[in-house]
C-alpha cells in the first residue's frame, strides 16, 4: 500500500497499523504502549501523526492506512502535546533511574553494578565495569572520601555500604591481563601535562577513542599527586605504577621528567599535537601567612609529603607542629608519626567538629598518639638562632557561621608558646603558574576552563584537575575531569566541540527508612587494620582488602537503588528528549509497595506508567490473566487480583511482561543475588531446549548469560526464557566434576529440569 | 374526569407513594381511578397532580403531601375547582413555554400500558415503516434533521446509512441510556415516562439498518427505568411484535438489556461496547466506528435514549415536520434538565434556537431570590461555562460550540452570584478525574493535574503562572486525550479561564474569592455598628473563636476561626459579615 509521509512516498505492508508501517520505514514515531502482536491501544498518546482530511491528530497505532492517505509525522501541536503527556508521566513516575551514590559521585562511577556483579561473585566483570569509568580504581579504592557512602540508603538502616573498599577489592582482585579494547586509530595526536589522576584518566579515555597520546610529567615517575601528596601508608606505590602500566598497555607513551615551562612549552605541544590537555595540578604549598612564616625549620605541607614520598624524608626532630585540619595535614602528622617524631602537634583554628578531613583518618591519628590543639591559629613562629624553634599561638573561639556554614574563628586576645623543632604548614596549595603564562587564569591563579568542555582561552588547549577554577578537590574529581574532558576533546577531534551535560534522570527524593525494601538487618561489614602500635613503624599499607568471601557479604547489602531496567528503558530517552517537565504539576503519586516476592519478576508500580502492555500481552497472547486492570481515575493499576502476590496470580512465570515492559515497573530478575543494570551485548541465537528452535536474544556481560529474550512472543516459555542464564550461572559454578550434568543443560537435556517449568523456577530461587 | 399524579423516580422522591395513597383512598368508589404516570418535568412543584377535567381543561395542583392531596381530591370530585396547591399561570408558563416530543407522553400515559401507548399514536410508525423499506425510513430520518442528543451532535441519518451499508453477519442497535452527568434526568424521564417511544426508535433503527438484535445499556441507578423497560418488552413479545418476522413483515429483532455499574466514562460509545461485552470499560480509538466495527465487531448503530425517543414522531408525522421547527444546521427540539438557581427547575424542552435567556428566565421563571444570573454551565462535566452576557446565544449546536463550550446531553446549570467559577471548574475537574478509566496519559494523569492546581487555587494556595499552566494542560489534553469524556474534560476550567480570568486573578494573586464561596478564603468578622453585644455568636461558635463583653463588641479571632458560618447565621442584627482577601479587612 502506497502512502505519503512527510511528502515522501512509501509503501507499507497491507494488513498493519500505520505506526507498525512507518516504524516498518525506519520513521522515528515516539511511543510506549505499542506492541506490533497487539490491537493499537492508543494509551500513551505519542505516536500522534497529522493525517490530512482529520483536523485533530491521530494515534497512529489505532489507524489502519488506506491507499494514498497523507500523514505527518511532526507538527507544533503534536510535539506539545508530546512533551505535556510525557511531563504529565513524569509527574507520577516515582523512582531512581540511577542509584544516589553514583548520581553523588563526581565521576559517575556505576556503584550499584560493579556491587551487583560482586555480591554475584563475578569479580572479573566487575572490575571491567569499574574500568569504564575510572582507570585507577586501586587508588581510588583506597584514597577516596567516597562521597557516595554519605549517600547510601543503607545508611537509613545500619549504616552505608563499604563502597570504596569493594572497589578496592574488584582493582586488587583482577588480573593484569585486562586492557580495554581501544577503538581503531585516528591519526590525531594529543599531548597531556602531567600524570597525576586527571592526566592519566584523560589519556586513558582519548587512547580508548583511538587518539595518540603523550603525556609530559615533571617527577619522575607516574601519579600525580596520589604517588607524591599520599603518604605510601594509605596507597602503595605499586598501586600506582599497576594502574599506569595498564594505561601504557592502550599506547600511552609517558615523558617523565619534562616540567612545562622549563622542559617543554606550551607553545610547542600545541603546535606539535591536534590538542592539549593542561593537568598540571596543584604544587605549592601555602603558607602560614604569620611573622617568620620563611624561617628555616617551617615546611609546607605538599613539599614535606612529597619529599618524603621521594625518600628524601627531612630530619623533623622529637616536636613537630602540622598547622591545619584537612587531609593533607592528616597525611602529615602520620608521616612525622612514622618518621619517628616524639610530639607531633595537629594545631586547627577551630574544633574537631569543623575539621575538613575524614573522620576516619582523624580517629586513626588519635589512635597513633597525634595530639590535638584546637581553637589556636598561629600568631609568629618563635626563632633561635635563624631558625624556628616554637609557635606563638593566638587563642581562638568560634562565633558566627561563615559562607561555608562552618562556625567562624575569632580571636580571644590570649595567646601561649609552644616549642616545635619542625612546623608543618598543610593549610592549602596553589597551582604554580609555570609553562601556562598564556592561559587565563582566576584571581587565585587557577586556569580558567569552561563549564563542560573544559577548553581555555587558547584554542586547543583543555584544562583539567586541581589546576583549574575552583582549585585543589579530591581524586576522584579530577578523575572526573579527565573523563569529560577526554570526551570534549574527542567532539573537538571530530570537527565540533560539545560539551559534556549531565543527562536528566529521575530521581527520588525525601527517601525514608519507610520507602526501602524491608530487608534483614546485616552491619557493615569491617575492615581489617593493623593496629596503631604495629603500623606506626613503617610506611607499608595497613588496611588489608576485603576476603572473596567479605566483599561478596559487604555487596549483598546493596538496595539495589537504581532501576534495574536503566539501559532498556523506553520512557527515560523519551523524558529526556522532550525535556519533559513536571515543574508545577508535581501533585500526589500512588504509592505501592513494591512486590519482590515472585523469583523472576519484580513488580514497581510506583514506575507503571500504565501502557497495559502486561495486561494485554498477558491475556491476549500468553492466554493468562496474571494482571489486570483496577481502580479508576489516577489510581487505576495494572495488578494481580485482589492486589495478591503476583506469584499467587495464575501467572506462569514466561517473564514476557518483564521483557516489553517500557519501564522498570516489571523487572526482570536473574537467578543471582543481584540484577545490576548493565550494558549488555546482545546476540541473537536458537533455542535449543526443544524441536521448536525458537528464536531468541541472549544478553551477554563479559562471559556471562544474563538475559534471554524471545523475539517474538509466540515463542515465549519459561525455560527459554530463564533457562539459558540458570544454565550459564551453573558452569560458571559447577566443579570440573559436573561437567556432564552441565553439558545436558546446554544441549537441552529436559531431564535436567524434569521438562518442566517448575524446575527452572525452583532454580530460579536458590 | 382524570388524575394522573406524577410517579417518576423524582416524584417517588418527593413523597409520591403517600400522596398516591391518598387519592387512591379518596377516589375510591367515585368511579375515578388515579393514573400513575411519569415526570412530567415540573420538578420544582413536586408531588404533582395533573386533573383533567370533562370538557379536557388542565389543572395542576402542585407540591402535594398526603393531606392536601386527599382534600384537593375530594372538592374536585365534589365539582369545586379549589385553589390550595393548584399552579398558576405563571408557574404553569413553564410549560406552556414548551414544545415537546421527546417527551410528548411523559406524565400523560401510564408507562407500564402498552395500550395507553398505543392509543396515543405508538407503534403507528412502526407498522407503517415495516410496509416499507429500511432506505425509506433513513431518508424520513435524513429529512428531519435530527443529531444525536447525547452530546456530540453527530447526524443521524449518517450512522444509520453507515450501519445500513456496513458489511457483517449480524447488526445491533444499542440503544445508550447511561446517563451519567451530574444534574442530567433527560433520559431517565423519558424512558420512566414513556418507555415504549424508546423501544419503537430503536426497532425502527433496527428495521432500518438491517440488525437483529437491540441492546439497550441503562444504569444500574436507574432502577425504576430498567423495571419499566422490562415490563414494555415483555408487553411487545406477549403482543407478537418481537420476535421472529414480526408482523410478517420478515423483519425480527428482539431486545436485551443490561446494566452499567455506573462508570460514566460508560456513556462514550466504545467504551460502552466494550462494557457490554463484558470487558473493562474502557473506550478505543476511532476509527474503526462502531458502525464498522462494533459490539462483538459487528457494524452497530448507537444512539441515547433521547434521540431514539425523537424517532417514532419523526416518521409518523414525516421528517418535515421535524425539520420545520429549529434553525438551519440544528432542527427539531431539545430536552433540557433545568438545575441550580431557577425558580422553576425540571425538564424543558424547547425548539432549537431559543436562547439561553428565554430558557433561564421565560420558561423557568429567572433566579431564584432574583439575585442577579451569573453563569449557566451547559453539557455537564464536559460543557461549558457560559457568562451572564452570552445569554443571548441561540441554543444550537453551531451557536454553543461557538462559544467553547458544547451542547452536550442536556444538563443546564444556572448559577447567581453566589457561584465561584473556579469551584465550578474544580468540581467538575474532580468529577472527570475520578472517572476517567486510567487507560491515556492526559485524561488519567492530566485530569488529576488539573484538579490538584484548582484545589491549590481555591486554597488560596495558587501559584503565579498556574492559570497559564491550566491553559496548556487543557488545551493539550482537549487535543490528546483518546476519547470524547478526556477530549472535553477540560472545557468548564477552559470556558472559565476565558470568560472568569479576573475570578482566577483574584483567588491567585489576592488570595481572594470574589463570590465569597471558596471556605480557605472566606472570613467573617463582626461589624462593630451592628453588633449590639448579645454574646449568641459566641455562644454558637464551635471553636470559640468569639470573644467579648456582654453588650460590647464581639470579634472573631481568625486564627481560631474554621468559616463554618454558625456566628453569621446566630445573629439577629445581621452584624456578622462574610469577607474574602486582605485588602477588606
Amino acid at each position: 500500500m502506497n502512502i505519503k509521509v512527510d511528502g515522501r512516498d512509501i509503501t507499507i505492508r497491507q494488513g498493519v497499523s500505520l505506526l507498525t508501517g512507518l516504524l516498518e520505514n525506519g520513521f522515528d514515531i515516539p511511543n510506549l504502549c505499542y506492541l506490533p502482536e497487539l490491537e493499537g491501544y492508543g494509551g500513551c498518546g505519542l505516536c500522534l501523526v497529522e493525517i490530512q482530511g482529520m483536523n485533530k491528530p491521530a494515534r497512529a497505532c489505532a489507524i489502519t492506512p488506506w491507499e494514498g492517505m497523507e500523514v505527518q509525522t511532526t507538527s507544533e501541536r503534536i510535539e506539545k502535546s508530546r512533551q505535556v503527556s510525557l511531563g504529565l508521566l513524569l509527574s507520577d513516575h516515582r523512582g531512581d533511574c540511577r542509584p544516589p551514590c553514583r548520581n553523588r559521585c563526581p565521576a559517575n562511577q556505576d556503584c550499584q553494578g560493579y556491587i551487583g556483579l560482586i555480591a554475584d561473585g563475578q569479580f572479573e566483570e566487575a572490575f571491567r565495569l569499574i574500568m569504564e569509568d575510572n582507570p585507577l580504581p586501586g587508588c581510588i579504592g583506597r584514597v577516596c572520601p567516597h562521597p557516595c557512602e554519605e549517600k547510601c540508603r543503607r545508611d537509613l538502616l545500619e549504616g552505608p555500604l563499604a563502597i570504596m573498599q569493594l572497589k578496592r577489592f574488584a582493582a586488587d582482585t583482577a588480573g593484569d591481563a585486562f586492557v580495554p579494547q581501544a577503538a581503531a586509530p585516528t591519526g590525531k595526536r594529543v599531548a597531556v601535562v602531567g600524570a597525576g589522576p586527571a592526566g592519566l584518566t584523560a589519556a586513558y579515555f582519548l587512547a580508548r577513542r583511538g587518539h595518540g597520546v603523550e603525556i609530559f610529567e615533571m617527577m619522575p615517575a607516574p601519579g600525580g599527586m596520589l604517588r607524591y601528596g599520599i603518604p605510601a601508608y594509605r596507597l602503595s606505590k605499586d598501586i600506582v605504577d599497576k594502574e599506569t602500566a595498564r594505561i601504557q598497555k592502550l599506547g600511552v607513551a609517558i615523558h617523565y621528567g619534562r616540567k612545562l615551562g622549563r622542559d617543554v612549552q606550551l607553545e610547542e605541544l600545541r603546535r606539535r599535537f591536534d590538542a592539549v590537555f593542561v593537568a598540571v595540578g596543584a604544587w605549592e604549598s601555602s603558607s602560614l601567612g604569620c611573622a617568620n612564616d620563611t624561617l628555616s625549620g617551617v615546611l609546607g605541607g605538599i613539599d614535606f609529603l612529597r619529599d618524603v614520598a621521594e625518600g628524601r624524608a627531612p630530619s623533623v626532630g622529637e616536636r613537630v607542629a602540622v598547622v591545619g585540619g584537612g587531609n593533607t595535614a592528616m597525611d602529615a602528622v602520620r608521616t612525622c608519626v612514622r618518621l619517628g617524631a616524639r610530639e607531633v602537634c595537629l594545631i586547627y583554628r577551630r574544633t574537631r567538629a569543623e575539621m575538613p578531613a575524614e573522620k576516619i583518618e582523624i580517629e586513626e591519628a588519635e589512635e597513633e598518639g597525634v595530639r590535638f590543639h584546637f581553637l589556636v591559629t598561629p600568631e609568629s613562629v618563635l626563632e633561635q638562632d635563624g631558625r624556628a624553634v616554637g609557635l606563638r599561638l593566638a587563642r581562638m573561639r568560634l562565633g558566627e557561621p561563615d559562607a561555608s556554614g562552618r562556625r567562624r574563628p575569632e580571636p580571644t586576645g590570649e595567646t601561649e608558646d609552644m616549642a616545635f623543632d619542625t612546623i608543618i604548614a598543610a593549610i592549602g596549595q596553589k597551582v604554580r603558574p609555570d609553562g601556562i603564562e598564556a592561559l587565563d587564569k582566576h584571581r587565585w591563579r587557577t586556569i580558567k576552563a569552561a563549564e563542560g568542555t573544559f577548553a581555555t582561552n587558547l584554542e586547543g588547549v583543555f584544562a583539567g584537575g586541581d589546576a583549574i577554577n575552583d582549585g585543589p578537590g579530591i581524586a576522584i574529581s579530577a578523575i572526573a575531569h579527565g573523563k569529560q574532558a577526554a570526551q570534549a576533546i574527542d567532539s573537538y577531534l571530530a570537527g565540533a566541540l560539545k560539551p559534556v551535560v549531565a543527562p536528566f534522570l529521575v530521581e527520588r527524593t525525601n527517601v525514608t527508612r519507610e520507602d526501602l525494601p524491608p530487608v534483614a538487618a546485616v552491619e557493615r561489614t569491617p575492615v581489617q587494620a593493623a593496629p596503631a602500635q604495629a603500623r606506626v613503624k613503617h610506611f607499608e599499607e595497613y588496611v588489608r582488602t576485603y576476603t572473596p568471601e567479605e566483599a561478596i557479604r559487604e555487596a549483598k547489602r546493596c538496595l539495589e537503588c537504581g532501576c534495574c531496567d536503566l539501559y532498556d528503558c523506553r520512557l527515560l530517552p523519551l523524558l529526556q528528549r522532550y525535556d519533559a517537565q513536571a515543574a508545577g504539576i508535581q501533585g500526589r503519586a500512588r504509592k505501592n509497595p513494591p512486590d519482590r516476592s515472585h523469583p523472576a519478576i519484580w513488580r514497581d508500580a510506583n514506575k507503571c506508567v500504565l501502557c497495559g502492555l502486561c495486561v494485554r500481552a498477558c491475556q491476549t497472547l500468553v492466554g493468562k490473566t496474571a494482571l489486570g486492570f483496577e481502580g479508576r481515575g489516577f489510581e487505576t493499576g495494572a495488578q494481580p487480583a485482589f492486589h495478591w502476590p503476583l506469584m499467587e496470580s495464575d501467572c506462569i512465570s514466561c517473564g514476557y511482561c518483564a521483557a516489553i515492559c517500557p519501564t522498570g515497573a516489571l523487572q526482570e530478575r536473574r537467578p543471582f543475588e543481584k540484577t545490576p543494570p548493565l550494558p549488555l551485548e546482545k546476540e541473537e541465537v536458537t533455542c535449543t531446549y526443544c524441536p521448536r528452535g525458537c528464536r531468541y536474544e541472549l544478553h551477554r556481560y563479559g562471559s556471562r548469560v544474563l538475559k534471554a529474550v524471545p523475539l517474538r512472543q509466540a515463542e515465549n516459555c519459561s525455560l527459554g526464557r530463564f533457562g539459558p542464564v540458570v544454565a550459564d550461572e551453573r558452569a560458571h559454578r559447577f566443579a570440573d566434576g559436573e561437567r556432564e550434568a552441565l553439558r545436558k543443560v546446554l544441549t537441552g537435556d529436559l531431564r535436567y529440569f524434569q521438562g518442566d517449568a517448575q524446575a527452572v523456577l525452583q532454580a530460579l530461587s536458590l | 374526569m382524570r388524575f394522573l399524579l406524577g410517579y417518576g423516580s423524582c416524584g417517588i422522591a418527593a413523597g409520591a407513594a403517600a400522596v398516591a395513597e391518598a387519592l387512591e383512598t379518596a377516589l375510591a368508589g367515585s368511579g375515578h381511578a388515579l393514573e400513575k404516570v411519569g415526570c412530567n418535568g415540573l420538578c420544582f412543584a413536586e408531588p404533582l397532580m395533573q386533573y383533567i377535567d370533562d370538557e379536557g381543561r388542565d389543572h395542576y395542583y402542585g407540591r402535594l403531601d398526603a393531606r392536601s392531596a386527599a382534600s384537593v381530591a375530594a372538592r374536585l370530585l365534589a365539582g369545586e375547582v379549589p385553589e390550595e396547591n393548584l399552579l398558576s399561570e405563571e408557574e404553569l408558563s413553564f410549560l406552556t413555554g414548551q414544545t415537546r416530543i421527546a417527551l410528548r407522553h411523559c406524565g400523560l400515559i401510564d408507562p407500564e400500558s402498552l395500550a395507553a401507548y398505543e392509543g396515543a399514536g405508538g407503534y403507528r410508525a412502526l407498522r407503517a415503516a415495516l410496509s416499507g423499506t429500511g432506505a425509506q425510513v433513513i431518508e424520513q430520518i435524513r429529512i428531519s434533521g435530527l443529531r444525536g442528543r447525547g452530546g456530540a451532535g453527530f447526524p443521524t441519518w449518517r450512522k444509520w446509512q453507515a450501519a445500513s451499508e456496513a458489511k457483517g453477519e449480524k447488526k445491533y442497535v444499542v440503544c445508550n441510556a447511561d446517563e451519567g452527568d451530574p444534574g442530567a434526568f433527560m433520559d431517565r424521564s423519558v424512558l420512566e415516562g414513556d418507555p415504549h417511544s424508546v423501544l419503537e426508535g430503536m426497532m425502527l433503527c433496527g428495521f432500518a439498518i438491517g440488525a437483529c438484535e437491540g441492546l439497550i445499556y441503562v444504569r444500574a441507578e436507574y432502577p425504576l427505568a430498567v423495571r419499566r423497560l422490562r415490563i414494555a418488552i415483555e408487553q411487545l413479545r406477549a403482543a407478537g411484535l418481537l420476535g421472529e418476522n414480526i408482523l410478517g413483515s420478515g423483519f425480527s429483532f428482539d431486545f436485551r438489556m443490561m446494566m452499567g455499574a455506573g462508570a460514566f466514562v460508560c456513556g462514550e460509545g466504545t467504551a460502552l461496547l466494550a462494557s457490554l461485552e463484558g470487558g473493562r470499560g474502557m473506550p478505543r480509538p476511532k476509527p474503526p466506528f462502531p458502525a464498522q466495527s462494533g459490539y462483538h465487531r459487528y457494524p452497530t448503530n448507537i444512539n441515547n435514549v433521547e434521540t431514539f425517543a425523537n424517532v417514532p414522531w419523526i416518521l409518523e408525522n414525516g421528517g418535515a415536520a421535524f425539520a420545520a421547527m429549529g434553525t438551519a444546521d440544528s432542527k427539531g427540539t431539545k430536552v433540557f434538565a433545568m438545575a441550580g438557581k431557577v425558580k422553576r427547575g425540571g425538564l424543558v424542552e424547547v425548539p432549537m434556537g431559543l436562547t439561553l435567556r428565554q430558557i433561564v428566565f421565560d420558561i423557568c421563571g429567572g433566579i431564584r431570590d432574583d439575585r442577579p444570573i451569573k453563569a449557566v454551565q451547559i453539557g455537564g462535566p464536559s460543557g461549558g461555562c457560559l457568562p451572564a452576557s452570552l445569554l443571548d446565544t441561540p441554543i444550537d449546536y453551531a451557536s454553543i460550540g461557538a462559544t467553547g463550550a458544547i451542547m452536550g446531553s442536556g444538563g443546564l446549570v444556572v448559577m447567581d452570584d453566589t457561584a465561584c467559577m473556579v469551584d465550578m471548574a474544580r468540581f467538575f475537574m474532580e468529577f472527570t478525574s475520578k472517572e476517567s478509566c486510567g487507560k491515556c496519559t492526559p485524561c488519567r494523569v492530566g485530569t488529576t493535574r488539573m484538579k490538584e492546581i484548582l484545589d491549590r487555587i481555591c486554597e488560596g494556595k495558587g501559584e503565579p503562572g498556574d492559570m497559564e499552566r491550566l491553559q496548556g494542560l487543557g488545551e493539550s489534553i482537549r487535543d490528546s486525550a483518546l476519547c470524547g469524556l478526556g477530549n472535553s474534560a477540560p472545557n468548564p476550567v477552559l470556558t472559565t479561564l476565558r470568560y472568569f480570568p479576573e475570578e482566577y486573578r483574584a483567588h491567585i494573586q489576592e488570595k481572594r474569592c470574589p463570590a465569597l464561596s471558596c471556605a480557605a478564603l472566606r472570613k467573617y468578622r463582626i461589624d462593630a455598628a451592628k453588633c449590639v453585644g448579645c454574646s449568641l455568636c459566641s455562644r454558637k461558635c464551635p471553636t470559640q473563636a468569639i470573644s467579648g463583653q456582654i453588650k460590647r463588641t464581639y470579634h472573631i479571632d481568625p486564627a481560631k476561626c474554621v468559616a463554618c458560618g454558625a456566628c453569621r447565621k446566630a445573629c439577629r442584627f445581621g452584624a456578622v459579615e462574610l469577607y474574602s482577601g486582605e485588602a477588606a479587612q
